[in-house]
């Protein structure tokens, strides 16, 4: 059977293939899984995004944060059997599971909150698992990847849980909402592609078909 | 066939001395017209004898050849005229080069370079085109001699180009005057500067004229 | 899979492929000298390539038919006229001198010029051959070529033709400003066959068509997949580790490029 199929290009990437581009992508810009507010992100660099704040009465400027993402690891399906999903994610077909860590930081203000005189703050932080599942879309900028569900298995009891998973999800949504993969790039530059089918997961690779612009 | 030049001889030149007085003499050929010969070389003679009664005047033909890389003339031995005879230099082929003939007796002198009476210049013109000469050393005498393509559109135009080929032009030098001063001659034919008076006198091409040592 | 991205065309996609490949190889302007004739012609030739319906052959052969090889041949034919036509050599031309009576002096002969003769054509050839694919890194920039595997035949006999209708003319006007030369036109046209043409247009093409490549695929090894936006967001780039181009057969015969990353 030709790759091609009833088209006249193909171009496949495969799981690691994948996982490398990510890499590179969050290698160069790593202030795309580093998200935080002053004092803890200053200013936005190519290294940390600054976000305002969390505005709350009576906390003078807010509740300072720092959310810290690691290098997320795509397993294209079928699923990894050595690093599966925990058993709340069931990975479809064409469906891409991610596994990454989660770095929550807060400014803890000690003291009376209210009263007129400086607080000192303490960082106080813990490390989470995020396992999420998502679909390959393809985006005006290039190929993305839309999160469907997320689950933090650390998290205890289970009305805590769906509270992080729910916040996780709108996370790392948006964090990966910047990660785009251009069609030239899946085709390393042989030929311009006009896309006629996919992104499509299938056999641990994301393939997509077109004509030849 | 090069540059219009009395001074500098070369293949398509004559030049031509008539010697009045019985005597002998010495001569020489040289590149540059030296004015004094060159002590390794041996010198050409001519034994101007007596006429016979009733003798008409007679011309000797003298060709200037190559001797290994040096010019030399094609007789060995004296050559006996009589006076009032005229002795012709003309060279072998193109390979003579230029060339100058120089020489004097103990009552007779002559060069090739400054044309007396009882000298002539020849030159065969090879080129079309108009061409205005002078005496470098006599202002007042010029001339000009134009030079056409020969007729190619009747029946015998090679014939034609032969016979008139065969009829020398001819301007007569008069110390400061040339008759005729303009002349219309056909590719390939010569013109004749017979000197009938003056002394000192040479025909070059008006303009940038060669350096003769 | 076992590389991490691999990129397939099939014939129609590899056609354009290599169409677009075709346009973008330049050949800068031949020049040099051979025989014509037994004449030691001049020459300069400029080329370009289009078109050719392309057909995959596996393991990693790329047949175009019908290429067309647009060119245009200048060339500067020396003519020594005296190969023509005798010297002329004159008798000795004799005039009376005043004080001696008749001199007769002799004229030189006179010999004929080499003229250059200019002949300029151009036209279109097809020809088809096989080619080979080769992939090599250079100096940083992974290269994918096809590259002629023999000299093709192609049939010069109009362009010798265009030569020969074209010398006519030039022979003439090359000897227009000689007088009476013209009457060696058409000797010298004739001492110039179609065949010594036909050879001639051989010995100029034949280097250039045994050299033939075009670059199918040319990217830096340092592949740049997205481009800097603004100074927090710089460039990325991937490595291309290695690439590796062949001809795969299935249902129908396809292009593939394997890349490791």
């Amino acid at each position: 059977m030709s790759l091609t199929g009833t088209h006249h290009l193909f171009a496949g990437v495969s799981e690691d293939g994948i996982n490398d581009l990510v890499a590179a992508f969050f290698s160069a810009r790593p202030r795309y899984l580093r998200f935080g507010s002053p004092p803890f992100v200053g200013a936005t660099t190519a290294s940390a995004t600054q976000t305002p704040s969390l505005p709350f009465p009576g906390v003078p400027g807010g509740v300072p944060y720092l959310v810290q993402f690691g290098l997320p690891i795509f397993d294209l399906s079928p699923v990894d059997p050595l690093a599966p999903p925990p058993p709340s994610l069931v990975l479809g077909p064409g469906q891409v599971s991610i596994f990454t860590t989660v770095d929550l930081t807060l400014g803890c203000l000690g003291g009376d909150i209210g009263r007129d005189r400086p607080r000192k703050m303490s960082p106080t932080e813990t490390q989470l698992d995020v396992w999420a599942i998502g679909t390959p879309v393809m985006g005006g900028s290039g190929i993305g990847f839309d999160i469907s569900a997320v689950d933090l298995p650390q998290v205890r009891p289970d009305s805590l849980r769906d509270v992080f998973d729910c916040l996780l999800e709108m996370l790392l949504a948006g964090a990966l909402r910047a990660l785009r993969l251009p069609l030239q790039t899946v085709t390393v530059g042989v030929a311009v592609l006009s896309l006629e089918d996919g992104p499509t997961i299938t056999s641990d690779e994301l393939d997509v078909w077109g004509s030849i612009t | 066939m090069d540059a219009l030049d009395s001074r500098l001889l070369h293949y398509g030149d004559c030049f031509a001395q008539q010697f009045p007085s019985t005597g002998d003499l010495s001569y020489w050929v040289s590149r540059t017209g030296a004015s004094t010969p060159r002590p390794d070389r041996e010198l050409a003679s001519i034994k101007v004898v007596a006429p016979q009664a009733g003798e008409e005047h007679r011309q000797h033909d003298v060709t200037v050849q190559l001797d290994g890389d040096q010019l030399g003339v094609d007789h060995t031995s004296k050559l006996r005229i009589a006076a009032g005879d005229v002795v012709v230099w003309h060279a072998a082929d193109a390979s003579v080069g230029y060339f100058a003939v120089s020489g004097h007796g103990s009552n007779f002198a002559f060069d090739s370079r400054a044309l007396t009476a009882g000298s002539l210049y020849t030159h065969a013109f090879a080129e079309v085109g108009s061409y205005a000469w002078s005496d470098p050393g006599h202002g007042h005498l010029r001339g000009r001699i134009t030079v056409r393509a020969p007729e190619a559109s009747n029946d015998d135009p090679i014939g034609q180009w032969f016979a008139q080929l065969c009829e020398a032009a001819i301007v007569s030098v008069r110390a400061r005057s040339a008759d005729p001063p303009e002349l219309e001659i056909v590719q390939g034919q010569a013109v004749a500067w017979i000197i009938e008076e003056g002394h000192g006198i040479s025909i070059t091409e008006a303009g940038p004229t060669l350096e003769v040592n | 899979m076992a590389n991490d991205i691999v990129v397939a065309a099939d014939e129609t996609a590899a056609t354009r492929i290599l169409h677009d490949a075709e346009k973008t190889l330049v050949v800068p302007t031949q020049a040099g000298s051979a025989s014509l004739a037994g004449y030691n012609t001049s020459w300069s030739l400029s080329v370009n390539f289009t078109d050719g319906d392309v057909s995959l052959t596996p393991p990693d052969v790329i047949r175009l038919a019908n290429v067309q090889l647009h060119y245009s041949i200048t060339l500067s034919i020396p003519i020594d006229l005296n190969a023509f036509l005798p010297p002329i050599c004159p008798p000795p031309v004799c005039f009376p001198v005043p004080f001696v009576g008749l001199i007769c002096v002799p004229l030189p002969c006179i010999t004929w010029p080499t003229i250059n003769v200019p002949v300029s054509i151009s036209d279109t050839a097809s020809f088809s051959a096989d080619f080979a694919l080769t992939t090599k890194l250079v100096s940083g920039v992974w290269q994918v070529e096809v590259a002629i595997v023999r000299i093709p035949k192609i049939d010069l006999g109009p362009a010798a033709n265009a030569v020969i209708a074209a010398l006519g003319p030039a022979v003439a006007g090359a000897l227009a400003p000689i007088p009476l030369a013209g009457i060696a036109v058409p000797f010298i046209l004739a001492s110039i066959s179609t065949a010594a043409v036909t050879g001639l247009l051989g010995t100029i093409l034949a280097p250039l068509l045994s050299n033939l490549k075009f670059t199918i695929y040319k990217q830096p090894q340092q592949f740049q997949i997205l481009g800097a936006a603004g100074a927090i967001d710089p460039a990325v780039f991937i490595t291309l580790l290695d690439v590796e181009a062949a001809v795969q057969a299935s249902d129908k015969n396809e292009l593939v490029l394997s890349v490791d990353i």
